[in-house]
């Protein structure tokens, strides 16, 4: 299993997949523009980016039997990867890494703690299996269901496997049944310390002590019903007096509330009240413990009976079906999925198609996601170009840098230093945004957001633009330039060689107290060859980028504009292919802030 | 003359550039206020700092005298401070005695010392009401009660049966609203250290944001010079308009709009920013921490900001917003809030001297919000959502070792809770009546205070033109 790095190498996972770009195409009859722009939206949606050869060769297989081979692709394991990477420290592939950096391996389990100097290993896994996976969709579903489903790493324990054996949860079940999913969810240890249902007691009011009320009410909240009782197309429901209508009150929260109590962690050490997470095995699911189980009778949602004196996991079990059943469903977790692919504010005929592809998949199954996704992808609103003129929605600063990193794919650039194992830590991704990353329950932004403007005066949403400001827009668009043009310019001057060690935010500091390095960031070419081919032409440069970022849709008076900025980037004949490159690398970065590109639209 | 590279880019680059807006003010979006107020001729600031995630306030100030600490300690059994984790209050200006816990000696000493006020009770009301009133289902109450997202906008907002979807403007930015566009010589007064919030945006537009970190617009630091003048040349793009008015689709419209006013303003808010920088000295690190916590840095850039309020020809009033989140203490309070209190008091503090050190003491007013006050029963080691719950008021202009309000009894079958298992209070002072005080402190005529409280009606009593004074000022500010 070696890593072995060059400027045009091959790259081998650590898990050992083999990561070859896509083959070259057999010689089919060649995609028309239309095929290819229809391709290029569907990456834009089921993929974190794709690039200008895998769009060629997603609109040669079809773009109906690429996504079936999506939808059934199965999904990559985070917890594999990581146990991969427990392996390499005990085959001694980390003994240079730990001398370098100086690392304290004198704790139970030093192969994680090698990888925690780093921020843990969910970054360095999420980056490495959105960066090479093929399987795409099923990451940017789990990555959608992620800003539902929220946990914060930073506010869990960080021990070997939590985050991990999390997110596995979410892919697991990104194309599975929305049931499993709320089960697997509301059992896991990463949840119950989250939102503090584990160790939860019944009852003791001579103690006036209560059951914690914090996951019962994000569960309804958040992850399933929401605040209002919705028609099926997403629309709310009304009282005679024209007033929206609450889905639950008080005491629905505070019965649910009884129904989550008695959790404990699982495993050897396993008993109420275990503060020490030390020793959890995070892949395993809470249990319950039935003497802190409140064993009353409840009440929730309404007029649903939990009957008194069930076990447990049956009252949980009553409580997840009443709510997976529960008419919202559908349209309020169909919404957000719209949301996080497509656009913003689907009409409610859209919100109705994708509600009803959940409530029942054909075969009678209610929660089937695989159902729902291929709906939300396929739908006449997602697909036809004629849409209102609000269609679309504001790229995520996540999806600015992955789509950079896979449509202008990157090579890692060996050092001379040896090291050949990047890590990615947070200080890789976007300030605010990164896996698992979110400030609170209530996600990077609300779905609920309307930026004040033209769009609250249209009562419509843009939630991304709420963490579209001052700073994280300078910010991104610096770092963006940094990466693309910065680096390029000094490596070609051979500056940068004097320091392989620049971050990906060089303003962080990458040194610890005793001036050790304690983070690295690989220095990343991008392979960009085609396009430097057509750096002497423009108007074919800017045509190729436009059909990539913007599956083609370049306003005309930005096209002309375009390529007039980057016909003034002088490209000198005798200068190899160095000016050439800059070329590109300029327009990729211009082209990443056109409107067409932040905002996926028509 | 052979072309180069980078000879190219110097000389296109050349003509016309302008020096990243170093002359322009931060603008403000061309919407036309309804009202406009006359200048001021002093300088007042007022500092916004939103407790985010529910703080258990009746745990930051806690009754003291014998009886009332008993059933204190009896409510909330394992999340009680014992009575000597307690530091007692000055009482000579309170009708009993209040304390704080023992890791805040400064909000005790700024209590004392006469620059902090409690305001007890307050939160989101459609009107004042008690149990009866509050179990009665054809009285209209606050929207989505408990719920952290609904509440924290109703906070900002005072539109308290607004769904969170239609929250788009706050109290802040409704009064930069009425202050008009010509206010700080167009100068934004709303700035934000923690980001997009809602109690600073008004119809004219959203608070300018500045960073905690120190970043700011500076994209150029590890480039040579030769190539900003490439960025330039697209920055140029977009902060001259040379996408305006091409796009009919609303997200892009919204998009290229902001990424101007972004592009602009975010050179000048760093200007600023430099021009403060240097002025104070006041450590906001806590003693035994390495250095300054996430809230003491954005609480000194704040007073850094109002120390250089005058470069800019004079800004007369300036709001500044600061977000201190990770108050939701389902469990684990004690160590928890122990961490964050301490945080809080020490901050405060560093906060009052600093102002001092400038001399700006008497010209600024710092005022508290939170979600929700949370439950006084226990969870078993945390607690969950209330509803009413305690402010603090801090600055020169202040009355204070006082406790504001009205202080609620002890007692889960209270008239003032809500429900008697948990505890809840249902507040007894409104956001209007808070904000009012605070609104006309700081120079809105009171004629439009119902612009800035849409809800103030409710509150104000037969007769009169505003809500019943709460008593946050000196007599100066009183009418």
């Amino acid at each position: 299993m070696s890593f072995s790095i060059g400027s045009r190498s091959v790259l081998i996972s650590w898990s050992g997949l083999l990561l070859f770009p896509m083959l070259a195409p057999l010689a089919w009859a060649e995609p028309t523009q239309e095929e290819l722009e229809a391709a290029s939206l569907l990456a834009s949606r089921a993929t974190f980016g794709m690039s200008y050869d895998q769009i060629v060769e997603m609109a040669e297989q079809g773009l109906d039997e690429w996504l079936d081979e999506q939808l059934n692709m199965e999904c990559t394991s985070f917890v594999k990867w990581e146990e991969d990477m427990v392996k390499m420290y005990e085959d001694g592939e980390f003994d240079e890494f730990i001398d370098i950096f100086d690392i304290n391996v004198e704790v139970d389990n030093p192969a994680w703690n090698v990888v925690s100097e780093f921020g843990g290993p969910i970054n360095t896994i999420w980056y490495m299996a959105v960066r090479y996976g093929k399987d795409q969709l099923c990451q940017r579903v789990a990555w959608a269901l992620s800003q539902i489903f929220v946990i914060n790493t930073e506010t869990v324990e960080k021990y070997p496997y939590s985050h991990t054996s999390y997110y596995d949860i979410l892919t697991r079940n990104a194309l599975g049944n929305y049931r499993e999913l709320i089960e697997d969810v509301t059992y896991s240890a990463q949840m119950g310390i989250f939102l503090s249902h584990v160790n939860n007691s019944r009852s003791r009011p001579e103690k006036n002590r209560f059951p914690d009320e914090n996951y019962a009410r994000e569960l309804m909240q958040l992850f399933s019903i929401g605040l209002f009782e919705l028609n099926v197309d997403g629309s709310f429901k009304t009282d005679s007096s024209e007033n929206w209508i609450p889905t639950y009150d008080g005491d629905g929260i505070t019965n649910l509330a009884r129904v989550m109590t008695g959790f404990a962690f699982d495993g050897e050490n396993a008993q109420f009240d275990n503060g020490n997470y030390g020793d959890l095995e995070w892949h395993l699911p809470m249990e319950i413990m039935e003497y802190h189980h409140d064993k009353e009778e409840k009440v929730i949602l309404g007029d649903i009976t939990i009957p008194a004196g069930q076990k447990g996991f049956e009252d949980v079990e009553d409580a997840l079906d009443a709510i997976h059943e529960h008419d919202n469903v559908g349209p309020f977790i169909g919404r957000q999925l719209i949301q996080r692919l497509v656009t913003s504010n689907p009409e409610p005929e859209y919100v109705q198609r994708v509600a009803e592809a959940f409530n029942d998949d054909g075969q009678g199954v209610r929660g089937n996601l695989k159902h729902v996704v291929r709906t939300i992808l396929t739908d006449p609103e997602a697909t036809t170009p004629s849409q209102p003129d609000h269609f679309g929605k504001l790229r995520e600063p996540m999806l600015r840098l992955m789509n950079l990193h896979r449509m202008f794919p990157t090579v890692v650039v060996g050092d001379e230093r040896g090291l050949t194992k990047p890590f990615y830590t947070p200080s890789f991704f976007p300030r605010n945004q990164y896996p698992l990353n979110a400030p609170s329950v209530f996600n990077f932004y609300s779905p609920f957001h309307s930026p004040k403007g033209d769009l609250s005066d249209n009562e419509l949403v843009a939630p991304e633009f709420q963490i579209f400001n001052m700073l994280t827009s300078i910010d991104l668009s610096n770092v963006i330039w940094d990466r693309l043009v910065g680096d390029e310019i000094e490596q070609q001057e051979g500056r940068l060689i004097d320091k392989p060690w620049r971050t990906w935010f060089h303003a962080y500091d990458y040194q610890n107290e005793e001036g050790n390095i304690v983070w690295w960031h690989p220095l990343l070419n991008h392979d960009i060859s085609d396009y430097v081919e057509l750096a002497d032409s423009p108007s074919d440069l800017v045509d190729r980028l436009d059909l990539v970022m913007a599956h083609g849709t370049l306003d005309s008076e930005t096209r002309r504009q375009f390529i007039h900025r980057i016909g003034q980037i002088p490209v000198n004949a005798d200068d190899g292919e160095s000016d050439h490159r800059l070329r590109v690398l300029f327009a990729i970065w211009y082209m990443s802030f056109l409107p067409e590109y932040m905002v996926e639209s028509y | 003359m052979a072309i180069n590279r980078r000879n190219f880019l110097r000389n296109t680059a050349g003509a016309g550039l302008v020096t990243s807006g170093l002359f322009l003010p931060w603008r403000r979006l061309a919407l036309a206020a309804e009202q406009s107020q006359s200048d001021f001729d002093d300088y007042k600031a007022m500092v916004y700092v939103m407790f985010n995630g529910g703080m258990d306030s009746f745990n930051l100030l806690v009754p003291y005298d014998d009886d009332e600490y008993k059933r204190y300690a009896k409510i909330r059994s394992d999340l009680k401070y014992e009575r000597d984790e307690l530091l007692v209050l000055d009482d000579s200006e309170t009708d009993r005695r209040f304390s704080v816990p023992s890791m805040a000696p400064e909000i005790r000493d700024l209590f004392n010392d006469g620059d902090l006020a409690f305001l007890a009770n307050v939160g989101p009301l459609t009107e004042h009401m008690d149990r009866e009133k509050y179990l009665d289902e054809t009285e209209k109450k606050p929207l989505n009660l408990e719920s952290h997202s609904d509440q924290i906008a109703q906070w900002q907002s005072t539109n308290v049966l607004t769904p969170l979807s239609k929250q788009t403007v706050g109290w802040l930015g409704r009064v930069s609203d009425c202050f008009g566009s010509t206010l700080n010589n167009g100068l934004s007064m709303n700035v934000s250290v923690s980001g997009f919030n809602l109690v600073q945006t008004g119809e004219s537009g959203t608070p300018v944001l500045n960073p905690t970190t120190g970043l700011g617009r500076d994209p150029f630091q590890t480039l040579s010079e030769d190539y900003l003048d490439v960025k330039e040349t697209a920055n140029q793009d977009f902060e001259f308009g040379g996408f305006d008015g091409r796009y009919e689709n609303l997200m892009q419209k919204e998009y290229v709009e902001r990424f101007k006013h972004y592009n602009v303003d975010a050179s000048e808010a760093n200007l600023v920013y430099n021009r403060g920088y240097s002025a104070i000295n006041t450590s906001f690190g806590p003693e035994g921490r390495d250095s300054e916590t996430h809230f003491g840095s954005s609480m000194q850039r704040i007073v850094q900001f109002i120390s250089a309020h005058w470069t800019f020809g004079g800004a007369k009033r300036q709001t500044f917003y600061v977000n201190f989140g990770g108050w939701d203490h389902h469990e684990n309070l004690k160590g928890q809030f122990h961490d964050y209190m301490e945080d809080v008091s020490f901050v405060l503090k560093a906060f009052r001297d600093a102002l001092v050190e400038i001399d700006m003491l008497d010209n600024v007013v710092l005022c508290t919000a939170s979600d929700f006050g949370r439950t006084l029963t226990s969870n078993g080691g945390g607690s969950d959502h209330g509803w009413g719950g305690n402010a603090m008021i801090l600055g020169g202009p202040v009355k204070g070792k006082r406790v504001l309000g009205q202080y609620p009894e002890m007692d889960l079958e209270g008239s003032q809770i809500s429900n008697t298992e948990r505890g809840n209070f249902i507040p007894t002072t409104s956001l209007e009546e808070y904000y009012a005080e605070l609104s006309l402190w700081f120079g809105l005529d009171e004629e439009n205070l119902k612009d800035v409280l849409p809800n103030a009606d409710a509150f104000i009593p037969d007769g009169a033109t505003k809500p019943e004074s709460i008593g946050i000022f000196e007599e100066s500010s009183e009418s």
